[in-house]
């Protein structure tokens, strides 16, 4: 009995940490990955491509939206097919996941690109660096696109 | 890598997709 009650004891205190990470998480995305976010979308659009960035209840997600796309109507119809960047709070970590396949262009890569276990582990460099990282390879890839028409 | 890598990444592929528009113009022209 006593047994159990340890197990249910450490599964609650689990649960509890859980759910701390998941409001600091919610705290952090909307006061640093958020911001961030913004300002590399408004330089997209300087250069004439567009952005979109979807806040949920666990996750941030930015769309990049290439001039591309855009203008050739080469856009799949479905928002997840879009390229991304997104950050995520799942099982208890904080994954970011990426999709750098741009239409027309069958190179790229999406999946899970990086998994954080506390906040405290995100920089606004790190940000600053995957967002780079990430955007720089969908627009290689749009390079591609233009090259091979 | 900052956002002014970006500004880069952003001009050199502004400099290809103008390139690629002008020889298509080009190709155009000559048909």
């Amino acid at each position: 009995m006593a047994m159990l009650q340890k197990q249910h004891k450490r599964k609650k205190s689990r649960k509890r940490t859980k759910n701390k990470l998941l409001e600091r998480f919610k705290v952090f995305m909307n006061e640093n990955i958020k911001p961030i976010m913004k300002q590399y979308g408004e330089k997209l659009k300087e250069h004439g491509h567009d952005y979109k960035i979807d806040v949920k209840s666990n996750s941030i997600e930015m769309q990049i939206l290439p001039d591309i796309v855009k203008r050739e109507s080469y856009s799949l119809g479905s928002d997840d097919k879009n390229a991304h960047i997104g950050f995520y709070f799942k099982e208890g970590e904080i994954r970011v996941s990426s999709l750098t396949i741009v239409p027309a262009v069958s190179s790229g890569s999406g999946g899970v690109r990086k998994t954080f276990k506390d906040i405290d582990e995100i920089s606004d460099k790190e940000i600053n660096i995957i967002l780079t990282n990430v955007i720089t390879e969908i627009f290689d890839n749009c390079k591609m696109a233009i090259g091979w028409r | 890598m900052s956002i002014n890598d970006l500004e880069k990444v952003l001009v050199s592929y502004g400099n290809a997709a103008k390139t690629a528009q002008e020889k298509e113009i080009e190709k155009k022209n000559q048909k």
